[in-house]
């Protein structure tokens, strides 16, 4: 049963009562845009310690409180009203769906008479976001709110995170009950935290002391488990390298000396050849999703692979494990930690685990001869990246766009900060970066946070640049302009030889900076590239560097669809 | 192994607000022909029982199943593998 604190009997508005729960939620920001079914909620804002962040579309909310989320641990926050607002949430639903992301939406709905009556900004929002949240709800009566909205945030935040839609009928917000918030909440087909026997410690530690060659997967689950130290400890325990996926990214300080980097169809280089030639694969919290894995088959083929994820569905879905653990990642680690503390590598391993250090070394290596080496004099993608990494405070989050850019900031992540690379990586949506940097700015005021994006992507939600002057977030935008859909041009020129529909228009992004009350700068050459940055870096408020990078600049290394990971193109091939 | 069967799986879910809905979408999602569904009430109001045929390979069946054990509002999940063969019982609560 549900113990209850009763916290006053009197008698509140749905409106009310949604933002007395927030409160009880401890939540800071909800961010979100008004209209017609949830004006009561709006209004309830004047009466309450939650603030609200008005973005200028409901996507953005959306990412935003994704950004807020991923820098916190926290939920994220978004409201939008019924039908157009409740759609444009959808995007941002699904990309929180698949990183894993604790969200919590709520969007408003007609009164419950009007439901399926075509009624004006109807939309069946719930059975819209069915596929695409961890769990939905349509709250159909006012007793109902308060605990509905408890077990919504219990949902969000536990297990496997996940987005959470709360639908609320116009009736449900204006009508009224005493406001009564649950302390704890109990599901019944719902156990978040299974537990692990004490069997598969033994036998993990047993597999750690006898690889020769083992390489640790470090995926999203490492960031979202805070388990960056856990791992840091086993890596150095076993002497083992650590890779990343794209998700993984902040998990494991990037300046390691264990650290290969981040593998997948463009990872980097050392990353994937370390992985192809393990013998075994300690991927932990990741659902090795196929841009991670290349084709199957091939994937790591002489590996043992111990696969450790909270979600059992993450389990040999794609590859099939030799252990498979379905657990907390915090946990196991601290389990596996415990019961070897008292062991060491034998010499005999370590120097095994040397000539296996030494393979690695030589990849890393071989990799820099992959460097984009152009002659041309221009400006290109990766050396803005690199010196933004380079010129940025330690503590800085880097969000990104989706496209070359965002695998080229990938590929050269340097930070050892976790939770500093906020990415969209299962669905890819373009417009994510920007809106996300405001909420994880608006978390985190006192860090530096910049956003690497594309002219394509950027322009997608670019309308947010109101969003950061109104509220103040002096975020750094860096936009890679090579004046090109950059992902979409160089799979067209693989797959198609010639381009179709890639090539875009850019406004001057100065002037459009200044209309918005903003600071533009240019960097189109090498000369200016330090001395710009250090402007746009220091720069007090919102500010846009507009960087002229070369065209036609492909993204290697890079796994064609099809191919194995260590199968990787380090050069165009005509 | 990628030899298809026909399964038959027993549901018991909770009568909650798109409960249903989330299991018919977790086969249409993935393309499966259901070839039979039957939903009837259970002695306990507040749920009901699915059965539910489909022919699929042993891996989908074990997919499928990992899946509703992720839904809130699935209780219990009984498995009948090949049609008769009574094989496996899994709870997933």
């Amino acid at each position: 049963m549900h113990q209850q604190i009763e916290v006053e009997k009197k008698l509140y508005t749905g409106a009310e009562i949604l933002l007395k729960s927030l409160e009880q939620e401890k939540v800071e920001y909800v961010f979100g845009i008004p209209g017609g079914v949830i004006l009561p909620i709006y209004d309830a804002f004047h009466n309450s310690t939650v603030k609200h962040i008005l973005t200028k579309h409901e996507q953005a909310a959306v990412h935003a409180a994704e950004g807020y989320a991923k820098s916190t641990g926290k939920v994220g926050v978004a409201l939008a009203t019924s039908g157009p607002g409740a759609t444009n949430t959808v995007t941002g639903i699904t990309d929180a769906y698949y990183d894993s992301v604790p969200i919590v939406v709520f969007t408003g709905n007609v009164a419950s008479s009007a439901l399926g009556n075509d009624a004006f900004q109807e939309s069946d929002i719930a059975s819209i976001t069915r596929s695409c949240t961890k769990h939905n709800y349509m709250v159909r009566d006012i007793k109902e709110l308060a605990s509905t909205i408890k077990e919504a945030f219990y949902i969000a935040s536990s297990g496997r995170p996940g987005p959470v839609l709360v639908d609320l009928p116009k009736d449900v917000v204006v009508s009224s009950y005493e406001f009564i918030y649950p302390e704890t909440t109990e599901l019944r087909g719902y156990s978040p935290n299974p537990e692990f026997n004490c069997e598969v410690i033994y036998k993990c530690t047993e597999e750690f002391l006898l690889a020769q060659k083992p390489v640790i997967l470090c995926g999203g689950g490492i960031v979202s488990s805070n388990s960056n130290h856990e791992l840091t400890l086993l890596s150095e325990k076993f002497d083992m390298p650590v890779a990343s996926t794209l998700m993984g990214l902040g998990g494991f300080p990037a300046k390691h000396r264990n650290f290969v980097g981040f593998s997948g169809m463009h990872g980097n280089y050392a990353a994937n050849l370390a992985i192809s030639n393990a013998d075994l694969l300690v991927v932990l919290g990741s659902r090795l999703s196929d841009r991670q894995t290349g084709i199957v088959k091939e994937y790591c083929p002489k590996a043992k692979i111990i696969h450790v994820d909270i979600d059992q569905t993450s389990l040999n879905k794609n590859i099939c494990a030799d252990i498979d653990i379905q657990c907390d990642i915090k946990e196991f680690l601290k389990s596996i930690l415990e019961n070897s503390a008292s062991l060491n590598l034998p010499d005999s391993k370590k120097e095994e685990r040397q000539h296996w250090w030494k393979r690695i070394f030589q990849y890393k290596n071989e990799a820099e001869n992959y460097k984009s080496n152009d002659n041309s004099g221009n400006l290109t993608s990766g050396e803005v990246i690199e010196k933004v990494y380079e010129m940025a405070q330690e503590n800085a989050i880097f969000t990104t766009e989706v496209g070359q850019h965002q695998m080229w900031a990938a590929q050269l992540f340097n930070s050892n900060c976790p939770r500093s690379f906020l990415t969209s990586g299962g669905l890819g949506t373009m417009g994510f970066g920007f809106p996300a940097a405001l909420g994880a700015q608006l978390a985190n005021p006192d860090r530096q946070v910049i956003v690497f994006a594309g002219d394509g992507s950027i322009q997608m939600n670019i309308q947010e640049l109101a969003t950061a002057f109104t509220y103040n977030l002096p975020v750094k935008i860096i936009i890679l302009n090579n004046g090109y859909l950059g992902m979409v041009r160089q799979w067209q020129d693989f797959m198609f030889e010639r381009y179709s529909h890639s090539k875009i228009f850019s406004p001057d992004y100065e002037t459009l900076a200044k209309a918005y009350n903003a600071k533009g700068f240019v960097i189109d050459n090498r000369e200016n590239l330090e001395s710009t940055l250090k402007d746009v870096l220091s720069y007090k408020g919102v500010a846009i560097a507009d960087c002229r990078v070369i065209e036609e600049e492909n993204v290697y290394p890079w796994v064609p669809v099809g191919n194995a990971n260590r199968e990787m193109l380090t050069e165009a091939r005509r | 192994m990628n030899n298809t069967y026909k399964n038959t799986l027993y549901l018991l879910i909770e009568n909650k607000f798109g409960a249903l809905e989330r299991v018919i979408g977790t086969f249409t999602l993935r393309g499966f022909k259901i070839e039979n569904f039957v939903c009837f009430p259970n002695t306990d109001t507040s749920l009901y029982d699915l059965k539910i045929t489909i022919n699929c390979t042993d891996q989908q069946l074990e997919k499928l199943v990992k899946i509703f054990y992720n839904q809130i509002h699935v209780l219990e999940i009984k498995l009948v593998l090949n049609e008769d063969n009574y094989h496996q019982v899994a709870l997933a609560s």
